[in-house]
């Protein structure tokens, strides 16, 4: 290439003095300040106060309960009042223990997965195929084997290919994941009833009372947050119920209940709500018929089932008055099962817990009459109204003329 | 070479006066205008001015300004104020005009070339930096600065008839 040309070219292009002056008196002038952008600012100012915001919420959902009474003004079923469901029982047997915490308070719920008994389960596994050696090896491992479970793993064998749906194998196996497993020694075998559906086994339901009370004595009354409760099972070990919010890989509350009980045959089991939980909302109803006697009409009875981890509510009838308080005491409405028919209520540790008959509108029927009068019988024996007791005569014994019966002096034609 | 401050905003004169034909030159190859030749050439020296750099040595600030030149000029030509917009003064619409007749036709021969030939060629003839120079200031690899340079200079010939060749 030309250099000279290029370097010809090169002087050329510079800059005019024009220019080179006016940069120069540019870069003479003091540096203006930016103008501060007061937009930029008050729009970072609003994404960090939205963050912090929306940090806040998240925070305060972490509580369940605030935060549904947050979103509550937000949903448009508040403005149509929530009404808390309930259960109709036409034939309710049992009956609900007030204020029942202990360990074996839990009610005899009809929806509760009953227990087989060993006769239960050795007849069950003969008509399934299974030889007595089977059976017997089976008991000596000690699942507690339910009557749901027994169906369920019937039905899952029934619709198996294998040629032998119901050996022994299978049935270890379904047990292994299906029932609840010790936390090291292994379950005793059940050899009897006990009143209240318990069962006598190689642990006796004393071990589990004790294991109880060796546990309340370390809690001195106070319920931490993780226990949601205990109960014996139906061969009487402990069921200490954890509240499943707990890390699940987390071992150490189980641990510190097996060092409290210094037992290894103490079971675990995880529910939703803590002990504590339940005993706050019984108190709340505790208080309700005082301050709303409406509501208070109409309860039956309450009490705690630790079992099921819930409080049962028996209502005499039904009104809208009532559901809306219960929802509101119950949003998650999982909390209270409330069931709606004849059941009465009994104390603790009164002797005879048998059904009390609750006439509509809540009213007891004394004890000491029949609720229905019986039909006097007759049966054909003369007997004399003056004899009867005073209340039973007709109100027209002592007026009503006396029957003529005699007819032998009777003529037709005398006149 | 006298040694000035490697730190931007001091000796102002000094480094203009030392700079100002490369910047101007650079900007007026890439702008093809000498108005935006200008403009490129006062925003270049402001923001060195407010920069508050300091340089390893004195062809990292050569190196910086080259490249700031380029950034400006593209923001100049670029903006949509100026590709929507009519020059009414003179002097814009008029082309860079050199004294001599062949070096005319050299400039309309390199404002033809496409950018990507047009400033290696530029560097590597008018302001003479190596291939290295040239690599750091476009951003691009030596091995493509050399590609351009063999690809611009055989178009370059032929837009010349090999005119200004030294062959």
């Amino acid at each position: 290439m030309n250099k000279e040309l290029f370097d010809s070219m090169r002087k050329q292009m510079t800059p005019s003095p024009e220019i080179r002056a006016a940069l120069s008196e540019t870069l003479a002038q003091p540096t203006k300040k930016r103008p501060v952008p007061w937009k930029k600012y008050t729009a970072l100012a609003a994404c960090a106060a939205l963050v912090i915001g929306a940090f806040s919420v998240y925070h305060l959902s972490q509580d369940h309960e605030k935060w549904l009474l947050i979103t509550k003004n937000f949903r448009h079923d508040d403005l149509v009042q929530q009404l808390h469901s309930y259960v109709t029982v036409d034939d309710l047997t049992g009956f609900v223990l007030e204020n029942a915490t202990t360990a074996t308070g839990g009610s005899e719920g009809s929806d509760q997965d009953m227990g087989m008994t060993p006769e239960d389960l050795t007849t069950a596994m003969l008509d399934a195929g299974y030889t007595q050696e089977e059976i017997d090896e089976y008991q000596s491992i000690g699942y507690q084997m339910t009557w749901a479970n027994w169906w369920k793993f019937v039905h899952q064998q029934e619709n198996s290919e294998g040629d032998d749906p119901f050996n022994l194998d299978d049935l270890k196996l379904f047990s292994q994941k299906e029932l609840y497993v010790n936390t090291g020694a292994l379950p005793a075998p059940n050899t009897g009833d006990l009143p209240g559906g318990a069962y006598v086994g190689d642990v006796p339901v004393q071990v589990g009372a004790e294991d109880y009370q060796k546990l309340m004595e370390h809690f001195n009354g106070a319920y931490p947050d993780w226990y949601g409760g205990a109960y014996l099972d139906q061969s009487g070990r402990l069921v200490v119920q954890l509240v499943e919010d707990k890390d699940p890989g987390d071992k150490s509350l189980e641990l510190q209940v097996l060092d409290w009980t210094g037992s290894d045959t103490v079971m675990f089991s995880s529910c939703k709500y803590s002990l504590a939980q339940l005993s706050e909302l019984m108190d709340r109803l505790n208080a309700l018929p005082d301050s709303n006697p409406e509501c208070g009409d109409v309860m039956a009875g309450w009490g705690i089932n630790e079992e099921a981890n819930r409080i049962e509510l028996t209502l005499t009838q039904v009104n809208n008055s009532i559901l809306v308080v219960l929802a509101k005491l119950d949003p998650e409405d999982d909390m209270i099962l409330v069931q709606v028919g004849q059941r009465a209520t009994a104390d603790v540790g009164t002797e005879d817990p048998a059904v009390h008959h609750v006439m509509p509108g809540g009213v007891p029927v004394p004890d000491d009459e029949d609720l229905i009068a019986a039909e006097p019988y007759y049966d054909a024996s003369p007997y004399d109204l003056k004899e009867l007791p005073e209340q039973k005569q007709p109100a027209f014994v002592d007026s009503a003329p006396g029957e003529n019966t005699d007819t032998s002096a009777y003529d037709p034609n005398a006149k | 070479m006298e040694a000035l401050p490697l730190r931007a905003g001091g000796e102002m004169d000094a480094i203009i006066d030392r700079y100002q034909d490369t910047v101007y030159g650079l900007a007026l190859a890439r702008t093809g205008s000498r108005s935006d030749a200008d403009d490129v050439f006062q925003e270049v020296f402001l923001a060195y001015h407010q920069c508050g750099k300091t340089f390893r040595d004195e062809e990292h600030r050569k190196a910086w300004l080259l490249r700031t030149t380029i950034n400006q000029s593209r923001r100049v030509t670029s903006s949509s104020w100026r590709q929507k917009t009519v020059p009414l003064s003179e002097r814009e619409d008029v082309p860079v005009q050199f004294q001599e007749p062949e070096e005319n036709e050299v400039w309309t021969a390199l404002q033809s070339l496409a950018e990507d030939y047009r400033l290696p060629i530029y560097l590597f003839y008018f302001q003479e930096l190596s291939t290295q120079e040239i690599a750091k200031v476009l951003a691009i690899r030596p091995g493509a600065v050399r590609m351009r340079l063999t690809r611009g200079r055989e178009q370059l010939r032929e837009k010349l008839k090999g005119a200004y060749f030294d062959e």
